[in-house]
């Protein structure tokens, strides 16, 4: 392994990604340590979601590659990759409806993931953790229920169980709070802080105000490039990262 | 290889494949715009070949080799309605669960070719091409029927038509968008409901007039589409879920594998054959020869 | 152990089931018995469409082969030593087929019952799911392989008896198939193959391997990236309802006593499908007791009037598609269900902030 990157749990090394000629992603590097927190913000189209997409396999880079703990991830199946401890929160929630709550959280807890693995049940140690994450996401009283039957919030609650009772050493959380009030937002960053650390978290958001209870350096993407790096207030002190905003330019100054 | 043989296999290929296309255009398009799989779409063959029938039995009295002209709309007409009370009646109340959409339709299918069996009897009834498409051109030592040329033809003004439709009318944009993203044109102020009723009926229709060209080969009989539907899926899977252009090419490749196993091995084998070559095929390509991108076929 | 209501209404049936050859009359007896065998297919599908939403149109290739893997052994067993089989008599074959020696053992005919149609389903499965094949796709290209196999028997007449199928059995295991008390052992047999499909399938669907064929049903990118490989299951799902057809075809065609192309063919195995959806396709029980009230139902109306059988089939099709899309188990299930809980107002605001 190169010296250089035994502290980073994810690096993305001069990606470049197109669809039909369109480059949404052009010569990105980026580096996140382990047990860090790193927040990505960008106006519209700038690749964040696509960058998402190719560190967990969705989307391959036409060049460049994802190293996540020093191995090449950009040429695996999406499962492998999951496998590695990479966790995606997507935008619209991601539970599986047929599948009751806590189903739902035990597929996501087993450590076996393999066909033959999948025979045997859930260990006493996954049922605790999901016991313990059903306690913590308030939904013990509807374990048994479908997720297709939970209200919008609660299938949101769940799904950030999901991840983490995945467990994964990298967490990468696309717009968490879409849909939230304020209280639920800030309680969404404290449980974020809770678990940076532990894991590696990397968030993708619009609201400035969650972005500012996170605390964490900021990467500002601007078509398909990193644009700067810093923290809030050297950000937005900046006269080019304003720019860039201008079409919007309310969104970094609007929770000041 | 003798080259007379070969370049008659080809020939001969290049007639079923026109069948072929005909058949698929309908299914390429109301795949491509409802994701619906309409098991019951040899049905439209098949009324297309019994109302050609039908008008040579009364036309043909009268009007001689002309019946031919009255066929075609009253095939078209005939197949584009049962089309539209389909669509109307089940298809559209099953909108987005298109597994669901094609047993049903299997359904349809099995009731359809029960009708024709009561009504026609299940052994093929023939019609009597006109006399001028009796002969066949002679290309060296290549013999080129007339009838079959005849569908060749057909087949090249349908698949003009459906370019023009599609690419240089008002209609085809609205289809073109709705293909897109139906919520988007939707909320643009394309009529959706309506649209989907026309792209099937059309689809029908077009359908019912390859029947024509089906029955002036061959006697129809109730169990026509069936023979053809299979292959006519496989076309569109081969083509590209959507694409007409895709569709034309895979039809004539269809039609060409088909007929040149047919020469070297018996027809069951040659079935055989082009279905293992397409599940193959499908290995290398599996979003066929011409692929859609759209990100709403991602989802599905 | 406590055993809810329908358990204990399965096992009254299956006990009712097994007297059946006190109570029941000759015909009756071995149509029930037949359609029994055809339901462990339905199983199958249940498994394969109603839990991992793959729609196979072309069940009746590896209900064929479990079927045609017997039948040739009954054939070469029904042959005197040293003879050919009559068919291939009449079509001048001269020395027997290579693939068909073998099947002269019954352990390796016994075995190719449940390999052939398995691994068959195994290779199908793994070309289609490998390359993220799926939906209606999945659905012609069965329908298409099936079409494949069955003009292949068609048209074979020297090796697979073509169009009139593998027929004129004497014994199996050293029993004369035309003795006097094979229809009520033939019955019990195929009654425990059924009871065993079904408590295996039921035990299956309980562990994790059933909630992981439903998160693929409901939403397969998920699954993928929670960490699972979603054509692995599909596999491992569509080789157990090939199994089971495999199974399905070799009983059939002991009760039957022939099997040819036309009895495997496109409308079998859609047929078979459109009894579990009327059945209800989530549904276990619903799936086998559709496929046999329907084939029952279809031998009373199809001796009576064949000419309206067809249409009562085809509105069923579009009716149960239509009307009860889960079926009768679905209706039944539906009446019991409580309609779901009000959603408790802001959820885990306390849980979470004491956590955090």
């Amino acid at each position: 392994m190169p010296s250089d990157t035994h502290e980073a749990l994810l690096d993305v090394r001069d990606i470049t990604v197109s669809f039909d000629g369109f480059k949404a992603i052009t010569n990105l590097s980026l580096s996140v340590p382990k047990g860090s927190l790193r927040v990505l913000i960008g106006p519209n189209g700038a690749g964040k979601s696509t960058l998402l997409d190719t560190i967990i396999g969705k989307v391959r880079p036409d060049t460049g590659e994802v190293r996540f703990d020093g191995q090449v991830i950009s040429t695996l199946p999406e499962h492998r990759i999951a496998g590695l401890g990479i966790c995606r929160k997507f935008q619209a929630p991601g539970v599986l409806e047929g599948l009751s709550v806590r189903e739902n959280l035990l597929l996501t807890a087993r450590r076996d993931k393999g066909v033959l693995g999948i025979l045997k049940s859930p260990t006493r140690a996954e049922q605790d953790r999901a016991d313990e994450l059903l306690h913590l996401t308030g939904l013990t009283g509807r374990a048994d229920v479908p997720a297709a039957l939970l209200a919008h919030g609660e299938k949101q609650w769940l799904e950030i169980g999901m991840v983490v009772a995945a467990d994964p050493q990298l967490l990468l959380l696309d717009e968490p709070t879409a849909g939230m009030t304020a209280q639920e937002t800030a309680q969404t960053a404290a449980l974020i802080h809770t678990l940076a650390g532990r894991h590696t978290v990397l968030v993708i958001d619009h609201d400035m105000h969650f972005v500012e209870l996170l605390n964490a350096p900021i990467t500002v993407l601007h078509q398909g490039q990193v644009f700067r790096e810093g923290d809030l207030h050297t950000l937005r002190a900046d006269p080019d990262v304003m720019e860039i905003y201008l079409g919007r330019p309310r969104e970094l100054v609007a929770h000041d | 290889m003798d080259f007379t043989f070969i370049s008659g296999q080809l020939f001969t290929g290049l007639s079923v494949g026109s069948i072929l296309l005909l058949a698929a255009l309908g299914l390429a398009l109301s795949f491509g715009l409802m994701r619906v799989i309409n098991m019951a779409h040899g049905e439209f063959l098949m009324v297309g070949g019994y109302l050609t029938y039908l008008a040579a039995q009364w036309a043909g009295p009268t009007l001689g080799d002309a019946y031919l002209w009255v066929a075609f709309p009253l095939a078209f007409l005939g197949a584009a309605l049962l089309g539209a009370v389909m669509e109307f009646t089940v298809i559209r109340r099953l909108y987005g669960r298109p597994l669901d959409t094609l047993l049903a339709t299997f359904g349809i299918s099995l009731i359809l070719q029960q009708a024709a069996r009561q009504l026609f009897g299940s052994t093929g009834v023939p019609v009597t091409a006109p006399a001028w498409l009796g002969g066949a051109l002679q290309l060296g030592d290549v013999t080129l029927p007339f009838v079959r040329l005849f569908v060749i033809a057909l087949a090249l003004i349908v698949l003009g038509g459906m370019w023009w439709l599609l690419n240089r009318s008002r209609f085809g944009m609205h289809v073109r968008a709705v293909n897109q993203n139906r919520e988007m044109a939707a909320a643009l102020g394309v009529n959706t409901r309506s649209l989907d009723l026309l792209v099937f009926a059309l689809g029908a229709g077009v359908a019912g007039a390859a029947g024509v060209g089906l029955a002036l080969i061959a006697p129809v009989n109730p169990t026509v589409g069936a023979a053809y539907i299979v292959n006519a899926f496989l076309v569109v899977v081969v083509g590209g879920v959507g694409s007409v252009l895709g569709g034309a090419v895979a039809a004539v490749l269809l039609g060409f594998v088909t007929a040149l196993a047919e020469g070297f091995t018996s027809v069951s084998l040659a079935q055989a054959i082009l279905l293992v070559l397409v599940v193959a095929f499908l290995q290398w390509k599996p979003r066929g020869l011409i692929p859609t991108k759209s990100r709403a076929l991602e989802e599905a | 152990m406590k055993l809810s209501t329908s358990t204990m209404a399965v096992i009254a049936v299956l006990i009712a089931l097994a007297f059946a050859p006190l109570y029941l009359g000759a015909y009756p007896l071995t149509l029930l018995g037949r359609v029994l065998a055809l339901s462990i297919a339905a199983v199958g599908v249940m498994v394969v469409w109603g839990r991992a939403g793959i729609l196979s149109l072309g069940q009746g290739l590896f209900f064929g082969l479990g079927g045609y893997a017997l039948a040739m052994h009954l054939k070469l067993v029904a042959t005197p030593r040293g003879e050919l089989p009559d068919f291939m008599l009449y079509n001048g074959v001269e020395a027997l087929p290579w693939f068909w020696a073998p099947f002269a053992s019954a352990p390796f005919a016994l075995a190719m019952v449940l390999i052939l149609p398995a691994a068959a389903a195994g290779l199908v499965a793994w070309l289609m799911f490998r390359r993220r094949i799926t939906g209606v796709y999945v659905s012609i290209i069965t329908q298409a392989l099936l079409l494949a196999f069955v003009t292949w028997l068609n048209g074979s007449q020297g090796l697979t008896s073509g169009t009139n199928g593998v027929t004129d059995f004497q014994t199996f295991l050293g029993v004369n198939l035309r003795g006097p008390n094979v229809a009520n052992g033939l019955y019990w047999v195929t009654l425990l193959f059924v009871a065993l499909a079904l408590c295996g399938t039921a035990l299956l669907l309980r562990t994790p391997f059933g909630a992981i064929l439903t998160a693929i049903r409901d939403n397969e990118n998920r699954t993928r990236f929670l960490g699972f490989n979603p054509a692995a299951f599909k596999i491992a799902a569509f080789m157990l309802g090939g199994l089971l057809a495999g199974v399905s075809g070799a009983l059939y065609t002991l009760h039957l006593g022939t099997i040819s192309p036309a009895m495997i063919g496109t409308a079998f195995s859609i047929e078979l499908v459109v009894w579990v959806a009327l059945g209800g396709r989530a549904s276990l029980i619903g799936a086998a007791a559709g496929l046999v009230l329907g084939q029952l139902v279809k031998d009373r109306i199809s001796s009576a009037a064949p000419d309206a059988w067809l249409y009562v089939m085809g509105s069923l099709f579009v009716l149960v598609v239509l009307v009860m899309p889960q079926g009768v188990a679905g209706l039944l299930q539906g009446r019991r269900r409580p309609a779901p809980l009000p959603t408790p107002p802001s959820p885990l605001t306390r849980e979470v902030s004491d956590a955090v």
